[in-house]
């Protein structure tokens, strides 16, 4: 007779998945691939010229000719959409370059630092980190006047916290392995173990952190846009037509869609980058320890 | 009599991979029964299926699984038995203690969940070996050191009063007289008329313990029998390899160390503290050139520590040391480190998993910056071959087998030619097999270059087949200081004789047969 | 009582430094402030002479002419005494109309992070009783989804949908009957991130040996998830309840103004495009502040709840 084994809290079945792992990071990465490939090709995919007033019926909703309608002046929303993704895409692109070489240079020095240092650093970095960025940004924003490289600028200055933080946690963890501290009683110097055991072991969960964060960087700059702290119309540039959008969003709530779906399967894109490299990484980590 | 527990026919199969193959066991009341094994074996299997806790995807079929309860014959493949069961009928003692305790709960709250009445848990604590229960039971598990939360996990496994007691691997995390005290607690339960059933794969404790011993090997029972029989004259290739690599079997240490080299290691004074509390306490040490000195002492006793400070990975508070002749303090580490190399305990977790064999012998060549590349690179694979491991150079260690780990760890200390080598709890990572070609190697090796050796370990059986002399740690010195030869018949410190009681000669001379 | 006071005297000594660091974002704005508020005078025009007495007695009141710390001081004396300005817009003591929008404000963040509770808690548990199995992949999309809407796009639409069905009233006070919309908007937001905590540190917990060993000792399922591994689960998660804070102060002022919720957050946004410098100032001296509060208050409460130091930094990381 079969006795009924428990499926017991000890114990876990990993089941060939869709929602996981590789699935999910191959779907992100094709869809981001899609994202910016269609950006680029604006000029050629758009079907009007983005800045050619009266194509088309005012603040019309979307329809067979323009798949996500016009604007108050006329405009083809999708042509928008794609010229302004390469203006967003670039410049968050570059801030996030910034964030993370900043981020990357602290939490390294304060990994390496004796004690007493490293305890300052981290509070600090903690604290930042614990910070709503948003504050940060409109604190800014309001002393420098709206607009784009106003709200980038001030969420450069938060926004390189949780690198930070990451980075050095990942270095004193590392330099605690038993492989560093043998390499080190063996005679080892700082360089080498920054490149041979830091390294290989900062890689991933900074690819992770950055596809998250560039994705909550895009979310939160569209979202300061939309309330006209970013970018300012007409610029052709996803916040700035989200700002529009909110001054018409009780007549003409279909402004708000085409920018913001923009917006959404970018970041679902980077999401599922982040959450399915995560994914990998866990599992290979997983297989080298057993 | 009807036994306690009946099992005919268990068989557990994982996704087609079968772990437990028709096993029939019957143990009495008050019987102690030993259930010894490798990895591989499906001895934790075994366990777990007594408790009903295999875990999914796994099947478990029987043709009986029964125990003798106060109430009648209690079927555990009926529905709703286990939860009768376990706790109250069936007690386990886990082999990692800390782990094995909710970690926020107090202790006497979690005595009480098992048995059921607050006024037990005094008595309950005070059998598990605790002078003065009433502040044990008021602590939170994770304030609880490793000896008190073994003795804590002993009295949850028997807060209900269990008629069978199973213990799985408890021996594996402690040290000689910590697995000595469980032992003892076992053999008053099985003398009380509780059953045992201990699964593990260490001989000591089965001579120790068992009134039967049960080899286990690839899920089948291959022999069993009283201890004397089974170990001492073992029928099944298993069991002879289980027997065979115990390190009191092995050969002793034969050369004796060359007079008039430079003294390798010199320790005054050595004094640390963590949180407060001393760790070394103004240590003395010397070890002369070609010398094997050992270091004993309980776990969690400084040796750890010593270690760490005389390879310069921690900076004592106090203390003078001079290695290979050189002064740290004068000169810096790294020519320090030049002559002083170390073996490490766990060989595949000092492995950079990203390098490979060869660039892992090489490091210490580059670190120290001897040769050039060329050079460096030939002698590396010199070393390996010089291991047993010519043309698995370019393998990295996760394409590598355990021993094989432990080889390239030793070929990378001896790169640089060093003085002296430290090892650090050799063996006390790997199974008995390991263990043995370790003691093998190192033995050789420390031979052949004359090297000064200095060996940290718990395990005496493995100190006294490596070292020429042995001191033993306790309260942050070194309080006995014998030859090997003369380490049994004239120890004076109790804390020696404790080691030497938990470590005997030859553990299957004086079994209970 | 040591330890009570060493904290207290922790959050002031924090509470300074973040006003240091606001007074030196204000300070370093560009533009002079008295410039402006003669430029918002109603654009009368002045004579040479009058418009330099005047700007000298507004530098002297604004304590424009005295040495760097010194102005610093008496910023903070301001503020603590509760003169924070007035107004440019609306000409009233900025203090009155923080106080008076702040009652919807919390309201609000209150309700949306009783949702997202709710919320997280309930697809946590259900995720993390079979991990990997087929509810907790479906958990796991739905928050992946769920994460990359940004809350502005989920509240107009929300709004639209429920103006047209339900005849939600789309601008008004800050109404019992009003609330539900945007607090229902807020708490989806908010509860991604939580839930996603909650089932990993359930999942880590359950999977560990203790757990394992209380089913062996007798407990049932049950009561091995409440009395053993719920509260060793819960100590990560009060950290990321307080960065989950964050996420609600962020939410809250988008949701604010898409449902035109007379809150804080709507006030400092219209000041910030009014350029409206003393209300700017306040909100975010007032954000900054009760971010450090919550974040103290949740640190205290990780450890009462944990008190196991590593566990709780190892959270953070």
């Amino acid at each position: 007779m079969t006795v009924p084994g428990l499926s017991s809290t000890v114990g876990r079945r990993r089941l060939p998945v869709v929602g996981r792992g590789r699935g999910l990071l191959t779907a992100g990465a094709v869809l981001l691939s899609i994202v910016v490939l269609a950006t680029l090709s604006a000029p050629w995919l758009a079907p009007f010229d983005p800045v050619a007033q009266g194509v088309g019926p005012r603040s019309a909703p979307p329809d067979g000719e323009h798949w996500l309608g016009t604007d108050r002046f006329g405009r083809d929303t999708a042509s928008r959409v794609l010229h302004g993704g390469q203006n967003t895409l670039l410049q968050t692109g570059a801030t996030m370059l910034a964030v993370i070489a900043i981020g990357a240079a602290v939490g390294i020095a304060v990994g390496l630092a004796g004690p007493r240092l490293d305890d300052l650093g981290r509070r600090l970095v903690d604290g930042v980190v614990a910070f709503p960025a948003v504050i940060v940004i409109l604190a800014f924003v309001g002393l420098r006047g709206p607009s784009l490289s106003a709200v980038l600028g001030g969420a450069l200055l938060v926004w390189w916290a949780p690198f930070a933080r990451l980075t050095r946690s990942l270095v004193r963890s590392a330099l605690a392995e038993s492989s560093a501290v043998a390499a080190r009683a063996l005679g080892a110097g700082r360089a080498h173990l920054l490149r041979t055991e830091v390294g290989p072991r900062l890689v991933g969960p900074l690819a992770v952190l950055t596809a998250v964060e560039a994705g909550q960087l895009i979310a939160t700059v569209a979202g300061l846009s939309f309330l006209g702290m970013g970018a300012q119309p007409p610029a052709a540039e996803w916040g700035a037509m989200l700002a529009e959008a909110r001054g018409a969003a009780l007549t003409s709530p279909h402004l708000v869609l085409g920018p913001g779906l923009a917006v959404l399967v970018t970041v679902f894109a980077l999401t599922c980058v982040g959450e399915g490299l995560r994914d990998v990484l866990d599992r290979s980590a997983q297989a080298v320890a057993s | 009599m009807t036994p306690l527990l009946s099992v005919r026919g268990l068989t557990v199969d994982y996704a087609g991979r079968t772990v437990l193959d028709g096993v029939d066991l019957e143990v009495e009341a008050g019987e102690a029964v030993v259930v010894l094994g490798g990895s591989g074996s499906g001895k934790s299997t075994l366990l777990r299926a007594l408790l009903g806790m295999v875990p999914a995807p796994g099947r478990v079929q029987a043709g009986e699984l029964a125990l003798q309860t106060d109430a009648g014959r209690l079927d555990l493949t009926a529905s709703g038995a286990w939860r009768r069961a376990r706790g109250r009928e069936i007690g386990m003692v886990f082999q990692d203690p800390a782990l094995a305790l909710t970690p926020l709960r107090r202790v006497g709250s979690l005595l009480t969940e098992v048995s059921g009445d607050p006024a037990r848990t005094e008595p309950l604590l005070r059998a598990s070996g605790f002078a003065d229960p009433a502040p044990v039971a008021a602590r939170r598990a994770f304030e609880l050191s490793g000896g008190m939360a073994q003795r804590v996990g002993f009295g949850l496994a028997v807060a209900g009063e269990p008629r069978l007691v199973l213990a799985d691997e408890p021996t594996t995390a402690l040290d000689g007289p910590a697995r000595e005290e469980l032992v003892t607690r076992l053999r008053e339960r099985a003398a009380a008329g509780t059953a045992v059933v201990l699964v593990t794969h260490d001989v000591t404790v089965a001579a120790a313990l068992a009134d039967r011993v049960v080899v286990l090997h690839r899920g089948r029972i291959v022999e069993q029998g009283t201890p004397a029989r089974v170990l001492g004259d073992p029928a099944h290739e298993a069991t002879r390899s289980l027997a065979r690599d115990v390190p009191w079997a092995l050969p002793a240490r034969h050369p004796a160390p060359r007079p008039g080299d430079a003294v390798a290691i010199r320790v005054r004074g050595l004094t640390k503290s963590y949180a407060g509390a001393p760790v070394l306490d103004g240590l003395d040490l010397d070890v002369g050139g070609g010398e094997v000195v050992g270091i004993a002492g309980r776990s969690g006793g400084g040796k750890t520590t010593l270690l760490r400070c005389l390879l310069g990975l921690e900076r004592p508070d106090a203390g003078e040391l001079r290695l290979a002749g050189i002064d740290p303090a004068a000169q810096g580490w790294q020519a320090v480190r030049r002559a002083v190399q170390l073996v490490p305990q766990d060989p595949r977790a000092s492995l950079n998993p990203w390098r490979t064999a060869a660039q892992l012998v090489a490091d210490p060549l580059d670190f120290h910056r001897i040769g050039t590349r060329a050079t460096r690179r030939a002698r590396a694979r010199e070393l390996l071959a010089a291991v047993g491991l010519d043309g698995l150079a370019d393998r990295r260690p996760n394409a590598l087998s355990t021993g094989q780990c432990q080889r390239v760890a030793i070929a990378r200390a001896l790169a640089v030619r060093p003085r002296v080598l430290v090892a650090d709890e050799p063996a006390s990572a790997l199974d008995v097999t390991l263990q043995a070609e370790l003691i093998r190697v190192l033995s050789r090796v420390v031979a052949e270059h004359g090297m000064a050796a200095l060996v940290v370990s718990h395990d005496l059986h493995v100190l006294e087949r490596l070292c020429d002399r042995i001191a033993v740690l306790d309260g942050g010195r070194l309080v006995e200081d014998l030859p090997v030869a003369r380490l049994r018949s004239d120890a004076a410190h109790t804390r020696t004789r404790d080691l030497l009681a938990a470590y005997p000669t030859d553990p299957l001379t004086g079994v209970a047969g | 009582m040591r330890a009570a006071i060493r904290s207290v005297a922790g959050t002031v000594g924090m509470l300074l430094v973040a006003s240091i660091v606001v007074f030196a974002m204000v300070r370093s704005a560009p533009g002079d402030p008295v410039d402006v508020q003669l430029g918002e005078s109603g654009g009368i025009s002045l004579s040479q002479e009058d418009e330099d007495r005047i700007r000298a007695e507004r530098l002297a009141e604004l304590g424009l002419d005295r040495s760097l710390p010194e102005q610093y001081a008496l910023w903070l004396a301001r503020m603590v005494g509760g003169d924070w300005g007035t107004s440019y817009r609306t000409g009233q003591p900025v203090l009155d109309e923080m106080l008076d929008r702040l009652p919807a404000s919390l309201a609000l963040g209150a309700a949306g992070f009783g949702v997202a509770v709710l919320l997280a808690g309930g697809l946590a548990l259900l995720a993390s009783r079979r991990p990997d199995g087929p509810v907790d992949q479906v958990v796991r999309l739905v928050t992946l989804a769920t994460v990359a809407v940004p809350s502005f796009l989920l509240g107009t639409l929300a709004l639209q949908v429920a103006t047209g069905t339900t005849g939600y009233r789309i601008a008004g006070p800050a109404s019992l009957d009003r609330i539900w919309l945007p607090a229902l908007v807020l708490g989806i937001a908010v509860t991604p991130t939580m839930s996603r905590v909650l089932r990993a540190s359930l999942v880590a917990e359950r999977g560990r040996l203790y757990a394992a060993a209380a089913l062996a000792r007798g407990a049932s399922p049950g009561r091995t998830l409440l009395r053993h591994v719920l509260r060793p689960a819960l100590g990560p998660v009060l950290i990321l309840g307080g960065l989950a804070f964050a996420s609600l102060v962020t939410g809250s002022i988008i949701t604010e103004a898409v449902f035109t919720w007379p809150g804080v957050g709507l006030f400092a946004v219209d000041a910030i495009a009014a350029q409206d410098y003393p209300v700017v100032q306040a909100y975010v001296v007032l954000a900054t502040a009760v971010v450090v509060l919550v974040n103290r208050g949740v640190d205290l409460a990780g450890r009462l709840v944990d008190p196991r130091q590593d566990v709780r930094a190892e959270a953070v990381a």
